[in-house]
């Protein structure tokens, strides 16, 4: 299927993902709407507990029991893969789609050399090819993503490589097929600063290049900020802010997003009190009615207590905010 | 002596692990095999000096030590050679009463206090205990000074009897922080304390620390591989690669110009928020193994700068024109 120029590589509408309880189902994420374009760099930022994480796993149809998403649309290039069977859901997943978590062992296999994991990725979505075009491919994807001497290192294990370099193995893996879309969770947040670097680098130049969608998930702001074109920021499991990554971070319009960037110690002069939210993320099953984060805010007020839209305050910037951060400052 | 010692003296300390030989591997020596132990110099000759309540950051990658450093410096570890002097004493490593009181005066904070606290023990007896044990307070006190010392760190001395697991990451933090504080330190060695929190919570904990800081005098050791944390706490900041001390200045005149070719590239690729659509171009190489470093200047397979001499000669840390030290053939150009 080939999809027009103008489909976005990945629409979300409404997504909710709950968890059965002994006490009942309790919704992890909710009303979570995103769009991802070809070629895209999009990042989702939030704390622990805000559901990033588990808006990933959602996309991805990796959801297990006891936790189960309970309704929305997840649009990939126009095909609902809520809709489509189990055996098109595992074509697409690896081929099209494909996701890199923080810790690289939560995808690679202790006991199995690169070259076989790697070949496999490529025949379990195309069996037409040879051994030795699929070491080819193999070889390219770990030289595409800067591992030194690729042709000796496919027959490592990966715990002969180092974490930055298990994780480009990761990377090139999730690459393999030319997915359209790659979401990362956390990719480089386990790893040093110059290390970061290098695989962000990486990242970029892929994107640009073969146009491949990406979502970005992490809680670090600055990362976000070299990196994506828009962000979306989560809290309680909703999506409080998104706009184009100058217009958040410049003039945030939830007071939750204006904390944040506050509380990041480049943001202070040096030797002062930060900036900080008071309080702490509610856990899931005692998220407060209404606005999750009115009992941390200082412009909390009655009205907060009902449910509050996601609306557009400025031209492509939403914030789900009831008094959001105008002018007034 | 006319001047006061300083609180912390680090001179020249080493520490290196080796591997011991195997049965095996002994006996192929024996037979004339050229088999070695191989040591790791974790910390190869390394000196700083912590001033009355000073705040020194010590930055660097994985493997550069400062995690053995901080533990020697707190007492947990011994160095292989060089001392590390409390107030002009070497800190003993025997059970001496005065070895026990200077190890007191030490203490150090963790990162995930989860692995640092007993799961079994409940809050009141975990901050407690060291008080009780090295009868810091009366023993009829213990109560009212296990009180005031989660009162300094805000928590709420009505949870006492709770255990570990009932508090949330930011709470368990501050638990440690109150056990180290039991004791009346004077120093305190923060080994990666704020890495494992959340933005929000970060910045309460950084916020705790410097206040406790303020009120208490304390002199702080401040480990991190987060570079905006550092700036932000430390008056006078470290940086170590693979070992060694590359770099050393206050925080201002480090972050403002850095010297070293290593501080240059740590300081240019940390992500910031006003950097925006970056063209990620970053410095080459991975962190070399520790258990073998490259020649002369450890950082000379990475270094844009590199030339002949640094791959011979091992870099002196020296001082330049702005009382600051570094560890570059550069400057010497």
């Amino acid at each position: 299927m080939v999809a027009p120029a103008s489909m976005p590589t990945l629409e979300v509408e409404g997504l909710e993902t709950r968890f059965i309880t002994r006490r009942g189902p309790v919704p992890a994420i909710r009303d979570i709407s995103l769009t991802v374009n070809k070629g895209e760099i999009v990042g989702l930022v939030g704390e622990s507990g805000s559901g990033k994480s588990v808006t990933g796993l959602s996309i991805m149809g990796l959801i297990e029991a006891p936790g189960e998403v309970s309704a929305g649309k997840v649009l990939l290039n126009g095909e609902d893969l809520r809709k489509v069977s189990r055996r098109r859901l595992r074509q697409l997943r690896g081929d099209r789609i494909a996701m890199v978590f923080q810790d690289p062992m939560m995808t690679l296999n202790p006991v199995l050399r690169i070259r076989t994991q790697m070949v496999e990725a490529i025949h379990a979505h195309d069996q037409s090819v040879g051994a030795e075009a699929a070491r080819q491919r193999c070889r390219d994807a770990l030289a595409q993503v800067g591992i030194p001497s690729p042709e000796e290192r496919l027959d490592a294990y990966p715990h002969q490589f180092s974490g930055g370099m298990r994780q480009r193995v990761a990377i090139a893996i999730a690459l393999l097929n030319r997915p359209d879309l790659i979401i990362a969770d956390e990719p480089t947040t386990a790893l040093d600063v110059t290390i970061q670097a290098q695989i962000l680098a990486v990242v970029q130049s892929l994107c640009r290049e073969h146009g491949t969608a990406l979502i970005w998930i992490t809680h670090d702001l600055s990362v976000v900020a070299g990196l994506a074109e828009r962000i979306y920021v989560m809290y309680g499991g909703c999506v409080v802010e998104q706009g184009g990554v100058d217009a958040v971070l410049d003039r945030p319009l939830h007071p939750y997003t204006d904390g944040l960037i506050r509380s990041v110690p480049w943001h202070n002069e040096p030797g002062r009190p930060l900036n900080q939210i008071r309080g702490m993320v509610p856990p899931l099953d005692r998220m407060p009615k209404g606005c999750r984060f009115w009992p941390r805010c200082d412009r909390a007020t009655e009205g907060c207590r009902a449910p509050v839209a996601l609306d557009e305050i400025r031209t492509g910037q939403r914030a789900r905010c009831i008094h959001p951060l105008v002018e007034s400052r | 002596m006319s001047e006061q010692p300083p609180v912390i003296e680090v001179c020249h300390v080493s520490r290196r692990f080796s591997r011991r030989l195997d049965l095996v591997q002994r006996v192929a020596r024996r037979l004339g095999a050229r088999v070695h132990e191989r040591t790791v110099h974790a910390v190869d000759d390394v000196s700083l000096t912590i001033g009355e309540g000073e705040a020194v950051g010590l930055v660097g990658e994985s493997g550069c030590g400062k995690s053995t450093l901080g533990r020697l410096v707190a007492g947990i570890d011994t160095p292989s050679a060089g001392e590390v002097r409390f107030r002009g004493q070497p800190v003993a490593q025997d059970d001496s009463e005065a070895a026990r009181r200077t190890a007191l005066k030490i203490q150090m904070i963790f990162q995930d206090p989860l692995d640092s606290l007993n799961p079994r023990h409940r809050m009141g007896r975990i901050v407690g205990e060291g008080a009780r044990y090295h009868r810091v307070v009366p023993s009829g006190e213990i109560d009212s000074h296990v009180d005031t010392v989660l009162e300094q760190v805000g928590l709420d001395p009505s949870m006492k009897s709770r255990f570990p697991h009932q508090f949330s990451g930011g709470q368990r933090q501050r638990i440690g922080i109150a056990r180290a504080l039991a004791v009346r330190p004077e120093v305190v060695v923060c080994d990666e304390s704020v890495a494992s929190l959340d933005v929000s919570i970060q910045a309460q904990i950084i916020n705790l620390f410097m206040r406790l800081r303020a009120e208490l005098g304390l002199a702080y050791l401040f480990i991190s591989h987060d570079i905006g944390v550092v700036r932000h706490i430390a008056d006078r900041v470290v940086v170590m690669y693979l070992g060694r001390v590359v770099e050393e200045g206050p925080t201002k005149t480090l972050f403002d110009a850095p010297n070293h070719p290593y501080t240059q590239a740590l300081m240019s690729e940390v992500p910031r928020l006003d950097n925006r659509h970056v063209d990620f171009n970053p410095i080459t190489g991975e962190i070399p193994s520790p258990l073998d470093p490259p020649s002369g200047c450890h950082f000379h397979p990475r270094c844009p700068h590199a030339h002949e001499r640094c791959r011979m000669e091992v870099p002196r840390l020296k001082r330049l024109a702005d009382g600051r030290f570094s560890a570059c053939h550069l400057n010497d150009a």
